[in-house]
């Protein structure tokens, strides 16, 4: 000790020892993310909540409908279950940002009582090329407790685009360095929460049936900023080959559990559908009619049945509009089941 | 390489390990250093190291004829070679681009259209930095300041010594060469521990933390209103300080590790009232520079008010351009260097009306100034942060007519997050104005008892696990 003392300095040892403890200090940060996060309010914290409720669901439960922020505030799952004949179960799993990967994890959650998954998506759900998830959203389905099968493994394992697969089999601990920036977005969200009174953010962690967090419209000057920075003018529907093949493997894995796999194309603000192009929309109209006809899939295609008062911003539509979609879809599930 | 990754930790304890190993051969050790200098520098792009070996190579030699020649035009001559040889290396990878855009400008404006390639020159990292330390040495020689060196080694390594050697400090020959005469004993102690802690703090938890909101709404800043830009104008500010001023620490935190002392960079410059003072607190080392090697040369004040005024303008805005190939840093160092004017005639005002002492002595002006100042700062960020020109000049209008536009809650903003960047920005500023009225929190805890240092260094590795956005952005001044 003293050699080094001289030798880099007679302070040395204590700094080296101070050193030990910035990597002490990470590394107790490291093992106490996971647990930090399940209990801080982050926009994944819906997340935790599902995987709790998926794996103590009542055996009565016999539709999940599914999908981002859009499903969230478009589906009243307990309108749904009275709507349908005989009355069901009915819960919405939808939570923000939702993607198109984490289907996969809740259909491999459900419970065998459940005999229908409806997966709600926009046009680009099925155009954008690959079906990936970035690391954080990944690691609050681990951190809640899921565990994929086999067959979700091998779901994954079959795609072009590695990205899924790794992330799904890496270790807990690689997925918590990247899903560190979540302690931050849960800081702006409890600041948020208290600033934002329009918005409902309990609901919309907690409810299985109906947890639309909006609850006031936007003004017009709002909604034309927003319109203008969400959507761009798009010529053509390029569908995409990947997330195709995602959604027959996945049908296939629910169809060997006797359950079945309903697509709803969800409606989209008439404002956005203005300002893409009426192309994209006949392109993409096309391709359902090809993904029900050739492929065989319960596709319903609701992109453009809402009108602007049933929106409450952009995107989400209000509590007419959500009644309005919600009563469709029930009107549309029996013939799909009858059908199938 | 950077210095807060694990390549660094690894690079920097094989070089103490064999410097340890070659402690009883001064010379060793420093040629231990050059090399390690130079796979440092070698890990960008290692074809750029034989730049820096021209470069440094044309000063040694030139250094080395002026020691023996007394002729006052031989020596000029030499200076001249000096001189051509290190700002036509940079005026040819720094510069070239904009010099064909502006050309091509022109010629377009006479209806002729060129036809030639894009130049596309890749920019040695750290070029401005090296260039102005080795230039500092054969000018100080020039004007019989300093004594030559003999060894080319040591001239070498004052050159590319690695810590200051990308980003700064701008380091002067006749401060280093002579540290390099003697046996230098290594120091890691606790202050030089919490400088680079400080430093990887600022960087990591506040720089890097307020650049994600700040990049987001620069991308395209004419989707946001007033308020949002007003925020990400305060990001900016407070990140190109965190990051330049957390860079220099680093660098000077790992000089003194090593044994040896770089000029500080940087004392509270968000606490300055008057642009002066700025340029006393901002990058000490390229004020201080471009003040001795420039400004002063030019004539400085001694020449009546016209030559001075010109003086001014002249020397920041070539400060201005130092920093990028682009009119935006030209028009940033204008806005300083017309600040600079005013301030001075205000001056002179003030002392002409006898107010200057009273004006001294009053906490209310002393805050009013720092306050016009800091908001002065933040207007002349936007050119050199936004350098597209409509969407500077968009950025400027909503910045400087406010649109009475309040809307951060609801503005899609949500993954940026912009409440949490308010709170860092707050805690940023609480520290900086305790560091300026108390001393900087780094050394205050290299004072207090191991323990109390020990724990707060357990809660400094949490955060930065914590907070350390995932995408870390690359160093501001790296480009430069």
């Amino acid at each position: 000790m003293s050699s080094s003392r001289s030798l880099l300095g007679p302070d040395s040892p204590r700094m080296f020892v101070l050193a030990a403890c910035v990597v002490a200090g990470a590394l107790i940060a490291i093992s106490a993310t996971p647990r930090l996060l399940l209990h801080m309010p982050t926009e994944l914290s819906r997340t935790t909540e599902l995987v709790r409720a998926l794996r103590h669901a009542p055996p009565q439960l016999s539709v999940v409908v599914t999908g981002d922020s859009v499903t969230m505030n478009g589906v009243n799952a307990k309108l749904l279950g009275q709507e349908l004949t005989p009355k069901v179960e009915a819960w919405n799993v939808g939570s923000p940002g939702q993607q198109l990967a984490e289907t996969l994890f809740i259909a491999d959650m459900l419970p065998r009582n459940v005999h229908t998954l409806v997966v709600g998506l926009l046009p680009e759900g099925l155009s954008e090329p690959s079906v990936t998830l970035p690391e954080d959203r990944y690691l609050f389905y681990r951190i809640s407790g899921y565990e994929p099968s086999r067959e979700a493994l091998e779901i994954a394992r079959k795609l072009p685009t590695p990205t899924l697969f790794e992330l799904m089999s890496e270790p807990q601990w690689k997925a918590t360095l990247s899903g560190r920036g979540l302690i931050r977005i849960s800081a702006d969200l409890s600041i948020r929460s208290k600033l934002r009174r329009d918005l409902d953010l309990e609901r919309a962690r907690t409810d299985l049936y109906f947890p639309a967090a909006y609850r006031q419209r936007i003004s017009e000057a709002a909604l034309s900023h927003a319109v203008s920075m969400l959507y761009r003018h798009k010529t053509s529907f390029e569908p995409s080959a990947q997330r195709l093949q995602f959604l027959v493997e996945l049908r296939e894995m629910l169809a060997k559990r006797g359950q079945r796999l309903v697509i709803v194309v969800l409606p989209q603000h008439p404002r956005a559908i203005a300002l893409i192009s009426a192309n994209y929309y006949g392109q993409f109209t096309h391709y359902a009619e090809r993904l029900r006809n050739e492929y065989h899939f319960d596709v319903i295609d609701f992109h453009d049945r809402l009108s602007e008062p049933d929106f409450i911003d952009q995107i989400h539509p209000g509590g007419i509009g959500s009644e309005r979609l919600t009563k469709m879809i029930s009107a549309s599930l029996p013939a799909q089941r009858a059908a199938s | 390489m950077l210095f807060h990754t694990l390549t660094f930790l690894i690079f920097f304890t094989i070089t103490v390990a064999l410097m340890l190993i070659a402690r009883r051969h001064h010379t060793t050790q420093k040629t231990v250093l050059l090399i390690a200098s130079a796979i440092f520098y070698m890990w960008w792009n290692p074809a750029f190291i034989l730049l820096i070996i021209f470069s440094a190579g044309v000063d040694y030699i030139v250094a080395a004829k002026l020691e023996h020649t007394e002729e006052q035009r031989a020596r000029r001559n030499l200076l001249l070679i000096s001189l051509i040889t290190n700002f036509g290396l940079l005026a040819f990878f720094k510069y070239t681009g904009f010099l064909e855009q502006n050309l091509l400008y022109v010629f377009r404006l006479f209806g002729y259209q060129p036809n030639w390639a894009d130049v596309n020159i890749i920019l040695p990292v750290g070029i401005s930095f090296y260039t102005f330390h080795t230039l500092s040495y054969t000018i100080d020689v020039y004007k019989r300041e300093i004594p030559t060196t003999r060894s080319f080694r040591d001239f070498a390594l004052f050159v590319t010594f690695f810590p200051p050697l990308v980003a700064g400090p701008i380091m002067r020959a006749s401060y280093f060469l002579p540290q390099l005469e003697s046996p230098r004993k290594m120091n890691f102690d606790r202050a030089s521990f919490f400088l680079f802690l400080r430093g990887l703090v600022k960087k990591a938890l506040v720089a890097d933390g307020v650049a994600t909101f700040a990049d987001a709404v620069f991308k395209n800043p004419t989707n946001w209103n007033s308020a949002v830009i007003w925020l990400a104008a305060v990001c900016f500010y407070v990140q190109i300080y965190c990051d330049f001023s957390g860079y220099s620490d680093m660098a000077i935190a790992i000089a003194r590790m090593l044994g040896y002392e770089l000029v500080p960079n940087f004392n509270r410059p968000y606490f300055a009232g008057d642009p002066p003072e700025f340029w006393k607190r901002w990058h000490i080392s390229l004020s201080t520079w471009l003040r001795d090697y420039l400004y002063i040369p030019l004539g400085g004040n001694r020449h009546g008010e016209y030559k001075t005024v010109r003086n001014l303008m002249l020397t920041m805005l070539i400060g201005g351009l130092w920093h990028g190939a682009s009119w935006n840093f030209v028009l940033w160092g204008g806005l300083h260097g017309a600040a600079l004017v005013v301030h001075r005639y205000w001056d002179k005002l003030t002392r002409r009306l006898n107010l200057r002492e009273r004006l001294d002595a009053s906490v209310v002006y002393r805050i009013a100034t720092v306050l016009v100042m800091q908001y002065f700062i933040l207007v002349t960020w936007i050119p050199f942060r936004v350098l597209n020109t409509s969407h500077m000049l968009y950025t400027l209008r909503k910045f400087l007519f406010f649109d009475m536009n309040f809307r951060l809650a609801d503005a899609g903003l949500g993954a940026m997050a912009p409440f949490a960047t308010v709170l860092l920005i707050a805690i940023f500023l609480i520290i900086h104005l305790f560091s300026e009225l108390r001393g900087g929190l780094d050394e205050h805890l290299a004072r207090v008892p191991l323990p109390v240092a020990a724990m707060a260094c357990v809660i400094i590795g949490a955060l930065l696990f914590i907070l350390w956005p995932p995408a870390a952005t690359p160093f501001i001044y790296f480009q430069f």
